[in-house]
């Protein structure tokens, strides 16, 4: 590790990887996956879409050994180290990805945020299996549950079930965090035993990704249990059931063997929480874990020479750029050939090469990425020309430059610090004068919400995989916002707020087209997200929102 | 006696009330935890809310007073990040901390007394010379490096112990010497030279005198009166030994509160924090008064008024 903030367990989940996704394929069955929704296209959305896990449990029913008539039981116990641990089980107190990660195990949400083979989004049905917009309506969507789940407790998972989880995040009071991704829920009814009828307060586009963050939690448990012992002691329709926790130390679970897709292949799986990235390789080494979760760069080239590990790589849906502040109309910064200035400045490609080791894919003039609904391929970084930032500055009348500061975290993202200074290096070549300054991550964040990091800060931003999300934080008045363009929100709005497949898409270019032509940010790169794992194991995947589901994997002995 | 205990007790309530304060007003200055809770798209009204209902939108001071008032009764609050007592979450993490501190302590005065007895004896030899440059590696190398070193000669090629982790003796073979190995060279140092300072003074050239041999006179003689320092200096390494366990602990990925407390303070977890603060405050002076009434037991000199 090259910092000694290792109190950031987050950062120990921001990835770094590797630069095949550039070629930004099949966006379009994203495309195609996300028009299911408006209802437009009415079309089976199970038929277009391909599922990881649907075409494993496929696979797995039409093996031999199935067909035989032999039970293919759970087998095996495998080992995932993680940087952090659970926070809670009680899924509408937490939003961390670590305790998501440990939460797919044995919740399952609405609707699953799947990755297709190139690393491209899409929906999968989770316990819904449809969502449409109602015909002729705006507001209002029907939700089809999927029959024939029970709950660990052999409570049945119903329409009652799914409203008490949504209304308990929506009403239950404001320790429960995740009220964030239900906000834009007006009312929930049920329509019979498998359907809900769900108003939102404003045409929303988001509803389906907001729904793979509500965590489907029993009723009859829930609310006879007492918020301590709820939080400890979970009760979910997951793959695999809930068996101990014991905090920082090791939380284990166990084959679901009545789970409604098949039981999964694992008897147990134990999840390791353990903070310090060469501890973690060194797991790695001895076999005393299995998965690591997160690899520093610094010990890729150790464990590719582990025998019997196995290093992967791939794209991370978290961008790094340097957002430009004009809210104080008197600073150079609110002229945009002086923004424009400072991207023709920064030399990414050599950053990519130099700081983060080739471990990062350059952004395309945007902040969002192939990953994202509504990228948009007519972009191009800009180009490396310091001749030109020095005339575009001059031209704005600062030929001789200006002074600076950047403000940074350090040590929360790979390489955050050390990809700050080379920003300020290499745009004091042009001039201007760039003190970097480094902020704890609290300070960071809070100094961030009090718009007070202006004019430039870094951002590790990365959310859901919509365009309309990812874009939030260029909005006027955001909560992370250091910008605010009328012409952007003018496109950015009705984004969020059109129904219309083919017309957000346009919108979200839009809103591309005008972060990049008025350089909101210094676009840098993508990260990667860089795993390792036991030869001994298949069917590990990290996806590019550094999840992973764990139904698929086997062990081997 | 009586009177001594009351005195100390007096003292450490407002010890600790001081502590409470500063804790309790540098945490609320540097950060807010609603904005680490919260996720990145959420909107500053649930900020608010959130904040309110954490009670961190009052005054500093007030927000003492409310805190006060629960410890008075015994509460400590409630972690923001997992809803449970705060103080029950530190207390669960004692035994584990106390487990490896004890074993640290132990490897602590395993490994300095015979160096810290061989350099005075042999002093100005070789053995000194080897002595010497122990404790100066022990005092010098970082226990983050020194951590991950032991894991990858004695976990990872070796393969004699595990290399993160509790639940065995094992366990706690590799960060126990991590721990103590900072305190280990300190004590040896100090025992050497507080013993050289005995073995110079005239009632051991007395005893020396009477004929008395050698082993009598270093360990009978000097080492009880060369020990007092180093007593006091134990007890202050205990503090070191809770200090030095917050990177042990992460290093090894050992349940102890020292992790616990490190995450607490990246998450901003106030309550968590203040109870860790306060509970090794406490176990600190109660180990300062043992260590004074240990001075009357060894040296008869020493009284309690």
């Amino acid at each position: 590790m090259a910092q000694f903030e290792w109190w950031n367990d987050e950062r120990l989940l921001e990835g770094v990887h590797d630069r095949f996704i550039q070629e930004g394929f099949g966006r379009r069955s994203f495309l195609k996956y996300v028009a299911g929704f408006g209802g437009a296209a009415a079309a089976s959305v199970a038929a277009l879409k391909f599922d990881l896990n649907d075409a494993l449990a496929a696979l797995q029913e039409s093996s031999p050994a199935a067909e035989e008539g032999v039970t293919n039981s759970p087998a095996g116990e495998l080992v995932v180290a993680q940087g952090a641990d659970a926070e809670t089980l009680d899924p509408a107190r937490t939003t961390t990805r670590s305790t998501w990660n440990i939460f797919c195990s044995f919740y399952e949400t609405l609707v699953k945020v799947t990755f297709t083979d190139e690393g491209v989004a899409e929906f999968s049905p989770g316990l819904a299996t449809s969502w449409q917009i109602n015909e002729g309506s705006e507001t209002v969507w029907t939700v089809t549950l999927r029959e024939g789940v029970s709950f660990h407790n052999g409570e049945v998972f119903n329409a009652e079930a799914a409203k008490f989880t949504i209304e308990r995040m929506l009403l239950g009071g404001d320790e429960f965090i995740t009220r964030t991704y239900v906000r834009y829920i007006e009312s929930v009814e049920i329509v019979d035993d498998y359907t809900l009828s769900v108003t939102t307060i404003q045409p929303y586009p988001l509803l389906p990704l907001d729904m793979t963050g509500v965590f489907i939690v029993a009723p009859e448990y829930t609310a006879a249990t007492d918020p301590e012992t709820f939080a400890t002691s979970p009760v979910g329709t997951g793959a695999f059931k809930f068996v101990e926790w014991v905090r920082d130390d090791h939380l284990t679970v166990e084959a679901n063997l009545d789970y409604w897709g098949g039981p999964p292949k694992l008897q147990t799986i134990r999840f390791l929480p353990i903070p310090e990235g060469s501890t973690r390789a060194a797991g790695l080494a001895t076999g005393d874990i299995d998965v690591s979760t997160v690899v520093s760069i610094p010990d890729v080239a150790t464990l590719s020479d582990t025998p019997g590990v196995v290093v992967e790589n791939g794209p991370s849906q978290r961008t790094v750029f340097m957002q430009l502040s004009n809210l104080d109309p008197e600073h150079p910064l609110a002229n945009q050939s002086v923004r424009q200035a400072l991207n023709y400045a920064v030399n990414t490609e050599a950053i990519i090469e130099s700081v983060m080791q080739g471990y990062a894919t350059i952004l395309q003039g945007q902040s969002i990425t192939p990953q994202y609904f509504g990228f948009n391929p007519d972009l191009a970084p800009y180009p490396y020309d310091p001749d030109q930032a020095r005339a575009l500055l001059a031209e704005a009348g600062y030929a001789d430059g200006f002074d600076l500061t950047l403000y940074t975290p350090r040590g929360r993202y790979v390489f955050d610090y050390e990809t700050s200074q080379a920003v300020g290096g290499l745009l004091s070549e042009v001039g201007v004068n760039v003190t970097v300054e480094p902020l704890e991550w609290a300070v960071f964040i809070e100094r961030l919400a009090n718009n007070d990091l202006a004019p430039m800060a870094y951002f590790g931003w990365s959310t859901y995989n919509d365009g309309a999300r990812m874009m939030e934080v260029f909005s006027c008045g955001a909560l992370y916002s250091l910008v605010c363009l009328e012409e952007f929100d003018e496109v950015y709005l009705p984004s969020r707020a059109t129904l219309d497949i083919a017309e957000r898409e346009r919108l979200i270019h839009a809103t591309t087209q005008v972060q990049h032509d008025q350089a909101m940010a210094i676009f840098l790169y993508q990260l990667n997200n860089i795993y390792s794992f036991n030869e001994r194991v298949t069917g590990f995947r990290l996806l590019p929102n550094e999840s992973f589901f764990l139904e698929g994997v086997s062990v081997a002995d | 006696l009586v009177r001594f205990l009351l005195r100390r007790a007096l003292q450490s309530i407002f010890v600790l009330i001081g502590v409470s304060v500063l804790v309790f007003v540098l945490m609320r200055l540097t950060g807010d935890p609603t904005f680490l809770l919260l996720p990145p798209d959420a909107s500053r009204e649930q900020v608010d809310d959130l904040r309110a209902h954490l009670g961190l939108d009052e005054p500093i001071p007030i927000q003492y007073l409310h805190y006060l008032k629960n410890v008075l009764r015994g509460d400590f609050g409630d972690s923001f990040r997992t809803g449970q007592p705060a103080m029950q979450l530190v207390l669960d993490r004692v035994p584990a901390t106390l487990a490896l501190a004890g074993v640290a302590l132990l490897i602590t005065l395993v490994i300095s007394f015979p160096i810290g007895i061989a350099s005075a004896r042999y002093r100005n030899t070789w053995i000194d010379d080897i002595g010497r440059v122990i404790s100066l590696i022990g005092q010098a190398v970082p226990s983050f490096w020194l951590g991950i070193m032991l894991i990858l000669l004695f976990a990872v090629r070796l393969q004699w112990l595990p290399p993160f982790g509790a639940g065995s003796p094992k366990h706690l073979i590799l960060p126990g010497i991590t721990l103590g190995a900072y305190s280990a060279a300190i004590l040896s140092r100090l025992l050497r030279s507080s013993l050289l300072e005995v073995l110079g003074s005239d009632y051991i050239r007395t005893a020396r005198a009477k004929g008395i041999d050698e082993r009598s006179v270093l360990f009978r003689h000097a080492l009880r009166n060369a020990s007092l320092p180093v007593v006091t200096m134990i007890g202050l390494q205990i503090g070191v030994l809770f200090g030095g366990s917050v990177i042990t602990e992460y290093v090894f990925a050992y349940p102890g509160m020292g992790r616990l407390v490190l995450q607490a303070i990246g998450n901003r977890d106030f309550a968590v924090v203040q109870a860790f603060v306060i509970l090794v405050t406490m176990m600190i002076l109660a180990v300062n008064i043992l260590v004074d009434l240990l001075y009357v037991l060894l040296d008869p000199r020493v009284e309690i008024h």
